[in-house]
This record gives structure tokens, sequence and C-alpha cells, in this order.
């Protein structure tokens, strides 16, 4: 997701990735974090949220007894961030990382503030809320394409303009390329043809309950409550954002698809496993038998090294049964004493 | 100085004294612990089914992994597997399902205008499933594969494989050996109301929740398996139980060495010493650089290392934890634990899932009684730590670089 972000929102502190900041990270002294503290750890910047049976009466002095005294932060200059235009142009990485392949796509969507915010997140309920999703019953069930399919909305955050991120792990068998295709469709659709009123219905059904259980249970009631203020400025919006969903239209989730879940908000990251680390026995298997292949054919270590990643790659697109068999053709051509 | 203070007052800032727990039976043998709240309209239910390991037969190991499996996707005499989860969707119900080694445990929450329909769901999966062969194929795949490429990052995979116990791992052969009837005859065997305990929180009263169990489950009797038309088993036999095994090694290539010990709670402490050294066990300096928490499948220590270091790390790990054991702790360190858990304990009304932690713990006779938490001496909270980590008692694991993990091959579990 480092990677994703460091790609789609370049410049932004979202799209800072830690392990880039390495050195600085190790040239830390306590100093530093001292007055890290003392500059972000403010009262200015502290939000209390207190869930349970109290009253403010016995709760107030309480509070300002531990925590009014906490001295006023110095006067700073804000920071400025950078702007980052959502149609950046559709952005493609490629990556070995990992033990299984995986496709993630994100697109710049608005902060949480923005008056679009609430139909994305109705897209991302109708593509994968539940197993009747679109996600989970034509790419995990109907089509068998994808292990798993998840979808989420603000990442890494809400406060800014961030991402609507899918993530998908192919089946054996599947390329990424394929699953891109499909994951286009199912966008395309959801721009294009009306949603039907059952899905509808469905999608705001569970979208109610998760607000009632969430209700129900204070550590998520808090966290809810704090997220409304950090994101959209206003803690009241746990509450007013699921009266607001009723209030929508489906023309409106299509519309806001329409307009934020474009090819040029778009960044792909497409994740080969590492050559060797792969989960899959059989994979592991073709790795070493095309390693001493290439190794007896290519001098050059660098040309091997490609050229075993790209049979690597396009031996995924086979069934399991034909990977199998490559695997037996290749080890027969090896000598008997390396197979 | 600006302070901004979001406080929501739950339930019009009034304390509403709830009923305590309602214990009642229905005539099939249902145990029910029913627990009266009407603060938000929701209903959850639990039912814990409990499995012992004398139900799995000799060489059908993942038995109850399979079944867990078919149960999870079966349809039922009344819906496809595809419209249950539509109708589920429908009305907002959450329903899940989840296999531990203790046993089966279905989830239930529902808005209390959606609590018949809610029931009568988990009642149609629970009762009514269809096993055929085909599923049956098709689930046995799955866990083949499961078993063949698993799931999840290596730290996931090691704990996964220490958590499990070995002699009732699956392997290729066990789940393969398994038969349709086998899976009836473990249905048979296992699914029956006097096993199982039903928690039931939310908003309904007391009559209300005899009279929606009833009509639910009041029909639960146990389901003989058909005796004629299914292939008899194949008995494969058991591997032997007192053969030394190896310490699980889960390989990551590049990563750093992760070497971690399971000690598994033994019968003998008291579920009173258990809360204690679970407050207790996680902040403990002297382990450090070791992690140590108390969790569901036992005591869990951790040490990560950096690559090249396997042995050390080994040594490191299991030194701190005999040091550990035979320290134990301060009476001082037993009075704060004492202080912690009863401030813990006020907060547990705030919460339904722990309350029903709490009520399936009571009907399981595994509670926590206050007056036998103030009255645990300093030596019986010792003597259950040591007896719990004991050496014989740990079961041992790395994951990392591959080239790490080859240093380690004349280790085995202690």
């Amino acid at each position: 997701v480092a990677l994703l972000c460091g790609a789609a929102l370049p410049g932004h502190p979202y799209g800072r990735d830690l392990l880039d900041d390495l050195p600085s990270l190790e040239a830390l002294r306590w100093s530093d974090l001292r007055a890290y503290a003392h500059r972000s750890l403010s009262p200015d910047r502290l939000t209390i949220i207190l869930v349970g049976s109290f009253t403010m009466e016995r709760v107030l002095p309480v509070v300002e007894r531990h925590l009014g005294s906490l001295p006023a932060p110095p006067d700073e200059e804000a920071v400025i961030l950078p702007e980052i235009t959502a149609d950046l142009g559709d952005r493609r990485v490629q990556a070995a990382l990992g033990t299984a392949p995986r496709l993630l796509t994100g697109w710049r969507i608005p902060s949480r503030q923005h008056p679009d915010h609430l139909a994305l997140r109705m897209a991302v309920q109708v593509l994968a809320g539940g197993q009747t999703s679109r996600f989970q019953s034509r790419l995990v069930r109907q089509k068998a394409m994808v292990r798993q399919a998840e979808l989420s909305l603000d990442v890494p955050g809400g406060r800014f303009p961030g991402l609507l991120v899918a993530e998908l792990w192919p089946n054996a068998g599947h390329s990424l390329a394929e699953v891109e295709g499909a994951l286009q469709s199912e966008i395309l659709r959801l721009q294009q043809d009306p949603i039907p009123q059952d899905e509808w219905l469905r999608a705001l059904a569970q979208l109610e309950a998760e607000h009632l259980r969430m209700e129900d249970e204070p550590t998520a009631l808090a966290r809810s409550l704090g997220m409304a203020w950090a994101q959209g400025g206003d803690w009241r919006l746990a509450e007013l954002d699921i009266q607001r969903l009723r209030a929508l239209a489906p023309e409106v989730v299509q519309v806001a698809a329409r307009i934020w879940l474009q090819p040029s908000h778009r960044t792909s990251v497409l994740l080969e496993p590492t050559p060797g680390a792969s989960e899959d026995p059989v994979e592991v298997d073709l790795a070493r038998v095309l390693k001493a292949l290439a190794a007896a054919h290519v001098a050059d270590p660098a040309q091997r090294e490609h050229l075993v990643s790209e049979g690597i790659r396009q031996l995924r697109m086979l069934s399991p049964e034909e990977r199998l068999h490559t695997l037996k053709l290749l080890e027969a051509q090896l000598a008997p004493e390396k197979r | 100085v600006r302070i901004i203070l979001v406080a929501l007052l739950v339930s019009a800032l009034s304390v509403r004294a709830q009923p305590g727990p309602q214990r009642f039976t229905l005539p099939n043998g249902l145990r029910v612990v029913h627990l009266e709240d009407h603060e938000h309209p929701l209903v959850r239910a639990r039912l814990f089914l409990r499995i012992e390991a004398g139900d799995t037969p000799a060489g059908r190991q993942g038995l109850p992994l399979l079944f867990h499996r078919l149960v999870d996707h079966a349809e039922t005499a009344d819906l496809k597997a595809d419209d249950l989860d539509r109708v589920l969707e429908d009305s907002g119900i959450q329903l899940t399902q989840s296999l531990a080694p203790g046993g089966f445990t279905w989830r239930l929450v529902a808005r209390s205008r959606d609590q018949d329909r809610a029931m009568g769901l988990l009642a149609d999966r629970l009762l009514r499933s269809l096993f055929d062969p085909s599923l049956l194929e098709i689930q046995r795949q799955a866990c083949l594969r499961q078993l063949e490429v698993p799931e999840g990052s290596p730290h996931e995979q090691l704990r996964q494989a220490l958590t499990q116990d070995p002699g009732s791992r699956p392997t290729l052969a066990s789940l393969r050996a398994i038969t349709l009837q086998d899976l009836l005859a473990y249905r048979a065997k296992v699914f029956r109301p006097e096993r199982a305990i039903l928690i039931l929180h939310g908003d309904l009263g007391l009559e209300q929740a005899k009279r929606l169990v009833l009509l639910s489950l009041g029909s639960w009797t146990v389901q003989e398996p058909p005796s004629h038309g299914n292939p008899p088993s194949r008995p494969v036999p058991a591997p032997p139980p007192s053969v030394p095994l190896e310490a699980p090694r889960i390989s990551a290539p590049g990563a750093g060495i992760r070497i971690q010990a399971l000690a598994s709670r033994p019968g003998d402490v008291a579920p009173e010493a258990v809360e204690l050294l679970d407050l207790l066990v996680p902040g403990d300096m002297s382990l450090a650089p070791v992690h140590a928490a108390v969790e569901d499948g036992g005591l869990m220590a951790t040490l990560d290392g950096a690559a090249g270091t396997p042995t050390l790390a080994w040594s490191l790990l299991l030194g701190r934890l005999e040091t550990f054991r035979r320290r134990g702790f301060a009476q001082a360190d037993l009075d704060r634990a004492r202080v912690a858990w009863f401030a813990r304990r006020t907060l547990d009304s705030l919460h339904p899932e722990t309350q029903m932690d709490r009520a399936l713990a009571e009907a399981l006779g595994q509670g926590v009684a206050e007056n036998r938490l103030k009255a645990l001496s300093l030596d019986a909270l010792n003597l259950g730590l040591r007896n719990w980590l004991d050496p014989a008692n740990l079961r041992m694991g790395a994951s990392g670089d591959p080239d790490d993990l080859k240093t380690l091959t004349k280790l085995t579990t202690p």
C-alpha cells in the first residue's frame, strides 16, 4: 500500500513511506522526539471522546484537573500541504514483492468533507460490501478469478484527498492483467448501468445495521466520533452521514463514480511474487528448474535473472495442471543429478 | 488552553440497572443464558457447541475443519447458499461461524425487529444444512490447498502452526480419507443440543427470549446418520502419538528471524490466576526483549531477532522464560493486578461482547469469581505460572530466512 500511495500521491505526506526516510529515522535523537511531542501533543490538537454512563457535571472537573494545565502550543506557521490534482494521469507500477501475486488499484478521491464522499462510500458498499456484493458474487464466485477482493475508502486517510483502493488476489491460472480487466469492467458497470433497487436497498440495510452495531460498542463509537471530527471537522458527522445516506439516490452514486473512478485518477500496482519466494510449491520448483536451465545456456547473470522472471510470469497464466505438466517437461531437460 | 471535549452520553445520561443473567434450559437440553439490555434496538446471539478430542476418529484429523467448511457453505432445506447470504444481507444481519480447538461458535447480530428471522436463519444453518458429495469434494480441495499453500503472512502461519495441537493437525492423507459417512456420523455425535450453550443479549425480554429460542431451536434433535447407501470409512493408521515433533519452521526469504513459544494452558491453573497473569505478563520488563501475552491458545512468547541470529534468539527466549518462571511475581505485583482487574471489570457492562464472553465462561464452569480472585495467594499465582511455563509444556517454532532456519535443524521442542 505504501508503494501505491507513493506513486498515486507524490509529494504529499499521505504518499510518504517511512522506509524512504530510514537514515533520518536512525539519526533521530531523544530531544527530537521530545520537541515533536511538545509540538504535536498539544491541547489544540486534542479531542477527548468519552462514552459511557456519566454526567458532564461529574466528568468535566476530572478532565480539567488532569488536562486543563497542559501548556498552550507556541504559535507556529501553518504547514502548507501540496495540492494534488485528481487527474494526474493513469499510472502503473510493476514490482516483485511478497509470496503471492496481487493487484492494487487506487483512485484519487476527495476528502471526507467533499459532497461526493458519501456517494463513494455507497459505491464501495455496492461493489465490495458483504458476500452478495459485486466483487464477491462475480469476481470471487462466478468467475473464480480472484480468491479475495477488498475495497477501502480513504487510504491512507480521509482528512485530505486520499485514495479509494481495490486490492485483489488472483487465483492460480489468472494473470494480473486479466484481473485488472475484470476490475475495470465492474467499475464501468457501476458508472453506466442503473443500480437495481434490491441491490441498493441491501447496501443501505447493511450500512444502517453497521451503524447500529457501531453505536452499541463503545470503542467503535468513540473511534467513529473521533474520525468524524478529525476527518470531517465535526463529530456529529458520525450520525449525520447515515441520515444523508438514506436520502441519497442511486444516480448520485453513478455520477460520483463517473467523476472520480476514471482512468486519469487511477494508479495500479501489479505485484508479482519475488522469484523463488512464492508460496506455491510448484512455482518454487519451476523457479529452481528455470534457473538451472538458464545457467546452462546464458552467461550473463542479469539476462539470466530476467529470463527466469519473465518465464515465471508467463507460466502463472497457466492452470495448475498445465504448470505441473510444464514443470515435468522442463525437469526432463535437466541432467539427472540436477533434477 | 483550549480543550475540545466531545462527550456522548449514552442512554440519556442515566445508569440503567439491567437485570442480571437469566438461565433456562429447553426440553431438548439446550442451555440458554439471557442478558437483557434495551439500550439499542439490537439482538446478539452466540451459540457455542463443545467438541472433544474423542469426537474425531483416528486417522481423520481435519474432520472438524472440513465439517466447519461444509456447514458454512452448505445449502439448507429451504435456501441455497447464495440465497441465505442475500436474505441475511437484505436485513443487515451478521452471522459468522468459527472453529476453535474447544468448539464451534456461531455469532449473530441483528436489529431487534429482525430477531425472529435472524434466529430462524441460524437454526436453518445449524440444523438443516444439506451435505452432498460434490460440496464435500469442493471443500476437501479447499482444505488440501490450504494445507499445501498456507495463507497468511509467515508470522500468521507460525502462530497457526503453534496453536494447533500437533495430534489433531490434518494431513493430506487424513483429509483424503474423510467420507460423507464420517461427516454425517460426526454431526450426529457433536451436533447435540445438550452440548450447546446459547447466549442471548440485547433488546428482548425473558419471555420473548424463551419464545424465540423455543420456536427456532426447540425442534433440535440429534440427526442420526443414514445407515445405508454410503461407502464405509477407509481406515487410515493414526500417527504414533509419542514421536517427538520437529518445531515448525516457516520460510520467509530475506526476513529477520522470529522465534515463538506457546505454553498451552494447563487444566489445573485457576481461571482467577489466568485473569491476573493476563494483566501481569505482557508488561513484565524482565522478559524483554521477549514479548509475552496470554491468548486464547495459551501463553505466547515472541522474540524478533536480526537475520543471522537464530540459535542465539532461540536460547535467549528459552532463557528469559525460565528465569521469569523461577522468579515469579511479588506481592506488590499481585495487588496491582487485582486493582487493575476490578477496574476493568467495572467497564464490562459497556461491552456487549465482553458480557457474552463472561456469561459463556460461567456457563462452561470457567468463570472468574470475585471472592476467589480476592483470596488468591501469591504462592498460588506463582505456582500457576511455574506449571504453565514448564519447559515440557512449551511448543516452539521459528519463521525467517531459509538459510537461518537451516541452522535450527538440530533443535526440537523442549
